[in-house]
């Protein structure tokens, strides 16, 4: 408030009894001004079009509009994909996602495969988004929470682009597809640089408020898979060329690239360089239920630390570093369905409960676990449902919750259609 | 909710402006659209375009002006280039009088210039210098107008209250 003159204050405050208060919506603002861009952008296409249509091609817009009104409802499926979200998720971390406003955004074919983008919002403003056929998902739990990136390198704001990379390692990183989503609603292009200068529009399909944000996927041209060719950056820019946001990608130096290399039982595993892979020792080894030789080898690291590898996972943490009592994770998907990975040392007893009571204890070997469970709890109603850790003297030292409603993970007999012809095990 | 990812400081200053000013600004439009209703749309519009165009805006300190002058004119539905910014202010008032009958008659005595200027001082909260510029004046005028419809009010609402207590 303007600081006001004795003179005026009696008159100030007369005024100020008959002044209504307003509360504005700066979303709606925002809304506006993008809408009012869109607007111009589409009259400027039109306009090319009615004058040259034989040059639409070069001219194509790079975002569309998606109002999320008319947007076409989610599956019963898709909304209990989404309502699996919030499940069992530690306190702080449930995104809050409203499964029955799940929505369709988009879809894009590629080699013969459809893959359907599926939006719901979140009760604190943000969204969680989930792609069928080729990605997964994830959330953005609340715009303001995001924390603001420096700008280091070549990047500006990397956070803003949302971005999910697919690479090959021993390609050294180059990449081969990517999607994401941008926040800022002053951008206008979305461009992909290559290391050879030649740069492209990656499309963008933009959803109206509440979810306000573009979504983008993009598979980098075969020419582009390539050194020299590669990927470079990926760049938002406003509708007057400012850089708005940057991400910057370098290929893995030669001599980093993670070699595969021959276990002593002949198998092979990609290991970073630095694991001595000559030192290998078979730590767990048995045969799951289908007959699948299931191994752990472990294998000192040049900077004296250890590596290990198994069917599912590697790892080469440096000396010393922190491991969680609960450090395994469960590899699904597939048959055998795996627990495996490092336990803190102090670890005595690896307990998992299964929801029908079930209980087994499995006792660490030097700090890993491998274990398979058993088909009998593929079935709901008899999934793994919490991991205990407790130590020599059986005080709990951690507990956790594990997801028994998961989709995809537990192998079954017929998987069922969750919708726009993607199937997987409910 | 909102983007922390501001990525320039001029669109900050517009959510600012927007955020610790927006009923300001509504309550001083209304006296000039006569409702509160197309008073609010035209403020919202009117700060949707300042966060577009924001580029073209020249001089950092002309923002809250800036974005009036913008308001008023989508108000009064006129294209730029064919009227100026306070010339023809039409008849502001009180959107309300029925509430303060004697201030919105104190009002009604001002030139709809003066009353312009007094609405947006103490219903929009704009500084000499921001009358100024959003009327295209210097700030001395914007001073001595203030000075003198403030005489005149303060006139008008005392000869209100002898006339009332005759009665």
């Amino acid at each position: 408030m303007t600081e006001l003159p004795e003179h005026e204050s009696h008159l100030a405050e007369r005024f100020a009894r008959l002044a209504v208060p307003e509360r504005g919506d700066w979303r709606d603002v925002r809304h506006r001004a993008r809408r009012g861009r869109v607007r111009r952008m589409a009259l400027v296409a039109a306009a090319f079009l009615a004058a040259a249509l034989i040059a639409a091609p070069a001219l194509g817009l790079h975002r569309t509009v998606v109002e999320w009104l008319e947007a076409e409802p989610a599956p019963e499926w898709t909304q209990l994909e989404f309502l699996q979200l919030g499940v069992g998720a530690p306190p702080g971390m449930d995104p809050g996602v409203i499964p029955n406003s799940a929505r369709k955004v988009t879809e894009i074919a590629h080699n013969g495969k459809v893959a359907v983008l599926w939006v719901a919002p979140t009760e604190r403003g943000g969204f969680c988004v989930s792609w069928t056929a080729f990605f997964g998902g994830g959330c953005v739990l609340e715009r303001s929470s995001l924390p603001a990136r420096p700008t280091s390198g070549g990047d500006v704001n990397p956070m803003l682009l949302g971005l999910t990379l697919s690479y090959n390692p021993t390609d050294r990183g180059m990449v081969r597809y990517f999607s994401g989503h941008v926040l800022e609603p002053m951008t206008e292009r979305l461009l992909v640089t290559y290391a050879d200068g030649e740069e492209a529009d990656v499309p963008v399909v933009w959803v109206s408020p509440p979810i306000d944000a573009g979504f983008y996927h993009y598979w980098i041209a075969e020419e582009h898979l390539q050194p020299g060719r590669h990927m470079t950056a990926l760049t938002a820019v406003d509708a007057d060329g400012r850089v708005l946001a940057r991400q910057t990608f370098r290929l893995t130096p030669p001599q980093d690239v993670q070699p595969s290399v021959r276990l002593p039982d002949g198998q092979t595993a990609f290991l970073p360089r630095k694991a001595i892979v000559d030192q290998a020792r078979k730590l767990i080894d048995f045969r799951s239920e289908s007959g699948t030789r299931i191994t752990l080898w472990v294998m000192p690291s040049g900077d004296g630390g250890r590596c290990y590898v198994y069917n599912r996972g590697y790892g080469c943490p440096p000396a010393g570093s922190e491991t969680h009592p609960l450090g395994a994770g469960v590899h699904g998907g597939a048959r055998p369905v795996l627990i495996g990975g490092e336990v803190r040392s102090d670890v005595a007893t690896y307990e998992l409960r299964y929801q029908d009571g079930t209980v087994e204890r499995l006792r660490p070997v030097e700090g890993f676990i491998l274990h398979e469970i058993p088909a009998r709890h593929y079935p709901r109603g008899h999934r793994l449902d919490r991991v205990r850790a407790l130590d020599r003297n059986g005080e709990e030292l951690a507990r956790r919750a594990v997801r028994a409603d998961a989709t995809g993970v537990y192998p079954c007999e017929v998987p069922v259609d969750i919708g726009h012809g993607v199937k997987a095990c409910p | 909710v909102h983007s922390l990812y501001r990525v320039d400081a001029r669109a900050q200053a517009i959510e600012t402006l927007y955020r610790e000013r927006f009923a300001g600004y509504c309550n001083a439009l209304a006296t000039v659209t006569g409702d509160r209703e197309s008073a609010r749309d035209a403020v919202q519009e009117a700060f949707a375009r300042a966060l577009r165009d924001r580029r073209k805006l020249r001089r950092e300190e002309a923002l809250a002006p800036w974005v009036w002058t913008i308001a008023i004119r989508l108000a009064n539905g006129t294209p730029r280039r064919r009227r100026s910014r306070v010339d023809e202010p039409g008849e502001p008032a009180l959107p309300d009088p029925e509430r303060d009958p004697e201030l919105a008659a104190a009002v009604r005595s001002l030139s709809p210039r003066r009353r312009l200027i007094v609405f947006l001082r103490y219903f929009g909260d704009f500084s000499y210098a921001e009358i100024a510029e959003a009327c295209e004046v210097s700030e001395g005028t914007v001073a001595a107008t203030l000075a003198q419809a403030h005489d005149a009010l303060r006139g008008a609402l005392s000869a209100e209250r002898t006339e009332g207590a005759r009665r």
